[in-house]
C-alpha cells in the first residue's frame, strides 16, 4: 500500500498564490497554431489525430510504439478500472461503504441495473460485464479495487469531498488551425481550493492519477491538463495547480500552473504531433 | 499475523537503507541497459540471476537437473513451459483475487479460466488448458477444486476499512532511473500509516516450499519499503497446496538482507559481475556470503532437508551428482 512522500491531500488543497489570467489562453492559441503548422504538415487529409497524456507519454518514453499498429478494441478488466475505480471512489466519499473493495461490486451492480431499467449505459462497459461469467466478474472487480484502493487511501476525504468533483468528462479542444487534431485531457477530479484573495472556491486544482512512474516530461504532462481544461472551458479559467499521483511508485508531483508551464506543455503537444506524424501513425479514438 | 506490536516507523533506517541500495548501484547510473532503457529487476529475475551454475544445476532435494527455469521449445510463457502445475497455479491465483474481493466461487475451475480469458497474456495458457486430454484435465480440475476449497475455509473475508488489495504493482526507481525494483504482491491489507508500520504482503503459491519463496517475500517488503519510507510489519507466503502460511516479520536485518541480496542479482543482470562456471563458487555466492556447495557422488552422502525422502521425491537419479549443502548454509 502507498504512502507518498508528501501529502497529495494538503498540496491538492494549498491555496493558491497567483492565477494565470485568461489572456494567456491567446498566446497558448498562437503558440500551438505556430508550432504545430510545421509538426502536424504531413498529417494525411481526413485523418483524426488524438493528442491526450497517453500520446504525449508514448511520444517521449516509449515511440519505438508509435509504429505498432492499434489492437482492434475489446473490452477488458483494465479498461473498465478507472471508471468503476472513481465510481467506488464517490460511494465511499458519501459514505457508503468503508473501502473500495467493498463498493466496486455493487456499484458495478448497481450500472447493470441501471443499464437494463432504461437502456442507458453510464460507463459503456455494463452489457460486456452483464455477461460475463462469476470469475470474469471477479477480475474486473478486483482491477477496479486495487486502482482506486492508494487514492482512496492518499487523501483525507472529509476535507477533499466537499469540494471535489469525481470523474467528470473529458476535456476535448479541436486544434482551430489544423484540421484533425483534438487535444484531450483527463483527470480524476477537480478540486475548488481557496484563491489569491482568500476567496473560497476561488480557484481550482486538478487531481490526475498513472500508472508507473514519472518520467522526466511529468511537469508538461501535468500542465498539458490544465491547458486543455483552460481552452476547453467556456468560462475560459485556468486551473491553478495540477497534483499528480503515481501510487505504484509512491510518487506525489505538484505543477504549479503560469506562463511558464503552459509554455512547455505547448511544447510538448507540438513534439508530440511531429513525432507521431513521423511515424505515420494516427490514433483514433475508440471512446473508451 | 505475526503476533508482535507493529514497529514504529524508522525514517533514518529507511533513508539509510535507500542509500545502501543508492550506493550499491551508483556507478551504474545512466548506463543504457534493457526495459525501455532501464533494467527491471524483479523477483524472478533475482532468483535467476543469483542462482549459481552449480547452485542452480542440480535440485536440492531431489538431485534432478533442475530446468525449470529453464522452458523447452513448445508452449512457453515468460520463458516457462506449459505444465500442469503451472496452469494449477496461475488458475488458484485469481481464484484467489475472487476469494478476496466477492468471497465467494461457483465453479473454481470455470471461474478461473473465465478471469485468466479477460487476460490477453494468458491466451496460450488458457488454450493450452483448455486442450488438455480429458484425464489430465480431470485431475488439474480436482486439485483446482480442492484448493479452492481451502481458500475459502482458510481465507476469511477482510474488513473493508483494512483496504485489502490484489495484484497490487510496486516500483522503486534507482540508480537514477537506470534500474528499477518491480515487485507484483498477490496480496496486500491494511491502512498506510506514517508513524508505524501497518501494512502486511502476502505472495500465494501453488508450488512446495521453496528457499526463493523466502527471498522473493523479503523482496517484497523491500520495495515496498523504498517505496512508501515504512516497512510492512510482516511479508508472507502463502501456500494453496498445504495451507501453509509462511511468516516473517519485518525488521531491519530483514531488510538488509533483501537489499544486499537484490544489489547482488541487479549487479549480474547488469552484467557487472559474471557468474563462474567452473563449480566451485561465484562471485554472487561470495557477495551473499553463501558457502559454495559441495559436489559429491551420490552414493557417498545422505540425502539432506526435509524433503529429501526418496519416497515423497520419486527418489534422485543414482547416476546424477547431487548438491550437499554444509550445514547451516541456506541455498
Amino acid at each position: 500500500m502507498t504512502r507518498f512522500e508528501g501529502n497529495p491531500g494538503t498540496a491538492l488543497l494549498a491555496k493558491v498564490s497567483a492565477l494565470v489570467p485568461p489572456e494567456a489562453l491567446d498566446r497558448v492559441r498562437d503558440r500551438l497554431a505556430a508550432g504545430l503548422d510545421d509538426a502536424a504538415a504531413g498529417l494525411d487529409a481526413g485523418a483524426h489525430l488524438e493528442i491526450g497524456l497517453p500520446q504525449l507519454r508514448r511520444a517521449r518514453y516509449r515511440s519505438e510504439l508509435l509504429g505498432l499498429p492499434d489492437e482492434p478494441f475489446a473490452w477488458k478488466p483494465v479498461f473498465v478500472r478507472r471508471s468503476l475505480g472513481i465510481a467506488s471512489l464517490r460511494a465511499c466519499a458519501d459514505g457508503r461503504f468503508r473501502g473500495p473493495a467493498e463498493a466496486v461490486g455493487p456499484v458495478a451492480d448497481q450500472a447493470v441495473e441501471d443499464w437494463r431499467r432504461t437502456g442507458w449505459r453510464t460507463f459503456h462497459w455494463e452489457p460486456w460485464y452483464a455477461g460475463l461469467g462469476a470469475g470474469g466478474r471477479a477480475a474486473v472487480l478486483a482491477e477496479a479495487a486495487t486502482w482506486a484502493t492508494p487514492v482512496w487511501s492518499a487523501l483525507d476525504w472529509s476535507a477533499v469531498a466537499p469540494v471535489a468533483e469525481l470523474g467528470r468528462p473529458d476535456d476535448r479542444w479541436p486544434v482551430a488551425c489544423v484540421a484533425g487534431v483534438h487535444l484531450r485531457g483527463r483527470f480524476e477530479a477537480r478540486v475548488a481550493v481557496t484563491g489569491p484573495g482568500g476567496t473560497p472556491g476561488g480557484a481550482s486544482a486538478l487531481f490526475s492519477v498513472a500508472g508507473g512512474r514519472p518520467g522526466d516530461g511529468w511537469h508538461d504532462e501535468l500542465a498539458f491538463l490544465a491547458m486543455v481544461a483552460g481552452l476547453a472551458s467556456s468560462s475560459r479559467v485556468l486551473p491553478a495547480r495540477v497534483v499528480g499521483l503515481w501510487p505504484e511508485a509512491g510518487a506525489l508531483r505538484v505543477a504549479e500552473i503560469d506562463v511558464a508551464a503552459l509554455t512547455g506543455a505547448v511544447d510538448r503537444v507540438v513534439d508530440t504531433v511531429a513525432v507521431t506524424v513521423d511515424a505515420a501513425v494516427v490514433p483514433v479514438s475508440t471512446g473508451a | 499475523m505475526t503476533g508482535r506490536a507493529r514497529p514504529g516507523a524508522d525514517p533514518e533506517f529507511v533513508a539509510d537503507l535507500r542509500a545502501f541500495v543508492e550506493d550499491g548501484l551508483d556507478d551504474v547510473a545512466g548506463r543504457t541497459t534493457v526495459d525501455s532503457g532501464r533494467l527491471v529487476v524483479t523477483k524472478d529475475r533475482l532468483t535467476r540471476a543469483l542462482a549459481c551454475p552449480v547452485h542452480r544445476s542440480v535440485d536440492r532435494w531431489t538431485g534432478q537437473p533442475d530446468d525449470r527455469q529453464h522452458g523447452g521449445a513448445d508452449g512457453q510463457q515468460d520463458g516457462r513451459s506449459f505444465t500442469t502445475p503451472l496452469a494449477c497455479g496461475a488458475l488458484v491465483g485469481a481464484l484467489f483475487r475472487q476469494v478476496v474481493i466477492v468471497g465467494t466461487v461457483d465453479d473454481p475451475m470455470d471461474d478461473a479460466l473465465g478471469a485468466l480469458a479477460l487476460d490477453d497474456h494468458q491466451a496460450p495458457l488458457v488454450a493450452w488448458i483448455e486442450a488438455m486430454p480429458a484425464a489430465e484435465r480431470s485431475e488439474l480440475r480436482a486439485e483446482v477444486d480442492r484448493q479452492a476449497g481451502g481458500l475459502l475455509e482458510r481465507w476469511p473475508s477482510f474488513e473493508a476499512s483494512w483496504l485489502p488489495r490484489t495484484n497490487e504493482t510496486v516500483r522503486v526507481p534507482v540508480a537514477g532511473g537506470a534500474v528499477e525494483l518491480c515487485a507484483r504482491v498477490d496480496f496486500a491489507v491494511g491502512r498506510p500509516d506514517r508513524d508505524r508500520a501497518s501494512v502486511a504482503l502476502v505472495d500465494v503459491v501453488t508450488a512446495s516450499r521453496r528457499p526463493e519463496h523466502r527471498d522473493g517475500r523479503r523482496f517484497d517488503a523491500l520495495v515496498e519499503t523504498l517505496r512508501s519510507h515504512v516497512p510492512p510489519f510482516a511479508a508472507a507466503t502463502y501456500y494453496s497446496r498445504t495451507g501453509e502460511l509462511d511468516v516473517d516479520p519485518v525488521d531491519h536485518e530483514l531488510l538488509i538482507e533483501a537489499a544486499r541480496r537484490t544489489l547482488a542479482g541487479a549487479r549480474v543482470l547488469l552484467g557487472a559481475v559474471q557468474s563462474a562456471s567452473d563449480g566451485s563458487s561465484c562471485a554472487v555466492c561470495r557477495a551473499l556470503l553463501r558457502r559454495p556447495p559441495v559436489v559429491v557422488a551420490l552414493d557417498t552422502v545422505d540425502p539432506v532437508g526435509p524433503d529429501a525422502d526418496p519416497a515423497r521425491t520419486g527418489g534422485p537419479d543414482p547416476v546424477a551428482p547431487v548438491v550437499a549443502f554444509p550445514e547451516g548454509v541456506a541455498a
